[in-house]
């Protein structure tokens, strides 16, 4: 592309040459009319060049924002034909739906599974205890029936119980599958950004070349500074706090700021 | 400390109030209600008892932080216990969360430990 704008701004340069030569000839002679005449097909030629870039970039910036996976025409479209753009906001729905599903079977699981194996500790100290008064002979006859039939009980639901929170158990481990699926999905989308990134700097060294082309200048725009006394905004999770200044990367730091600040 | 004490639980995410829930359960805090974001949440503190508020940072409508400064600006909850839990970690913001008068600041992901240990000091403070 850059060589393409050279090279027609070299075959520009070189008619201009010879029509400057021709305009200075016909201006000695006297000829007027010749003269004006050359001042006319420089003009064309200038405009000629002009529209050819224009094209030429017109087709390009087509062809970006085809790239750019944006559907202009969203409404009318059919499940099928949906962009990328709208089939990434559905999948980073379903990692939130997949997430959101399985911390809840976790959770479910594991509030069930608590008071079954609390239950079964609570029985097991006691009985303990008693087993311990028996072989300290400290039982009566009535007392160690009384013990035999608890003890026998206590096997029954061990028996049971166990295997019901074996099963929760297998559930939580199942319900972290998750992970695989959402990671996939998350690489796609990751995929998808980059290309967009990718369309989106070719559109600005297009919209530069455009520039350049009209001989329009842009004034730097002055980044806005954050207004004192406005709220900080949230921003989520760190991903990278190894990396930046302003943060901190775990709860020590926290505590070691707030008492830096009288806490 | 009174484990009976009432404790409202603010976060836009079910699983992480659920997961504070579980966690303070385990700490022996039965008495325990959720709001979903400080505009849910002002309302219920207005109206009902609590004794200690546990609240994110980063909610749609009415985030932590302003929460925070709406509760220190009401007469009848301005001593209300705050303790923020949050993703959120820049130095500014916990100065801005301290100079709001937060009581404590944990940050996620965070142990059963540290909450824990943020909500006793919490309270030895307060005495």
């Amino acid at each position: 592309m850059d060589e393409d704008q050279k090279s027609a701004e070299q075959s520009l340069c070189d008619s201009m040459q010879a029509h400057a030569a021709a305009f200075h000839d016909a201006v000695e002679k006297g000829d007027m009319q010749a003269a004006s005449r050359i001042l006319q097909d420089i003009n064309t030629e200038r405009d000629s060049i002009l529209y050819n870039e224009v094209g030429k970039l017109t087709r390009e910036l087509h062809n970006a924002i085809v790239n750019f996976n944006i559907d202009t025409n969203h409404a009318v479209l059919s499940e099928q034909q949906k962009s990328e753009m709208a089939d990434a906001q559905d999948n980073l729905g379903y990692v939130i739906k997949l997430t959101q599903q399985s911390a809840d079977k976790t959770m479910d699981m594991v509030e069930e599974g608590i008071p079954m194996v609390t239950a079964l500790a609570d029985e097991a100290i006691e009985l303990k205890a008693e087993w311990a008064k028996l072989t300290r002979r400290e039982l009566s006859k009535q007392e160690f029936g009384a013990l035999a039939e608890r003890i026998s009980k206590f096997l029954d639901k061990s028996a049971t119980d166990t295997l019901v929170i074996n099963e929760k158990l297998s559930t939580i481990l199942l319900a972290q599958d998750f992970q695989d699926l959402t990671g996939q999905v998350l690489q796609r989308v990751m995929g998808l950004v980059q290309e967009v990134e990718s369309s989106l700097v070719h559109l600005m060294k297009i919209a530069g070349q455009v520039d350049q082309i009209t001989g329009q200048q842009h004034k730097e725009k002055v980044k806005k500074q954050a207004k004192d006394g406005k709220d900080i905004e949230a921003e989520g999770p760190i991903v990278n706090a190894e990396e930046r200044e302003n943060v901190v990367s775990s709860q020590d730091e926290v505590d070691d700021l707030l008492s830096s600040l009288g806490f | 400390m009174n484990k009976n004490m009432k404790i409202l639980i603010v976060d836009d995410f079910s699983t992480m109030r659920r997961i504070i829930k579980n966690l303070l359960r385990d700490l022996g805090f039965t008495n325990t209600s959720e709001a979903d974001d400080g505009t849910t949440a002002l309302p219920m503190l207005k109206s009902g008892d609590f004794d200690f508020l546990v609240t994110d940072w980063n909610m749609p409508g009415m985030t932590g932080i302003e929460l925070l400064k709406a509760v220190r600006a009401d007469p009848k909850l301005s001593t209300l216990p705050v303790l923020m839990v949050t993703a959120e970690a820049k130095r500014d913001q916990i100065i801005e969360a301290a100079q709001a008068g937060v009581n404590g600041y944990v940050v996620k992901p965070f142990t059963a430990a540290a909450l824990k240990e943020k909500i006793e000091k919490i309270f030895e403070r307060l005495g």
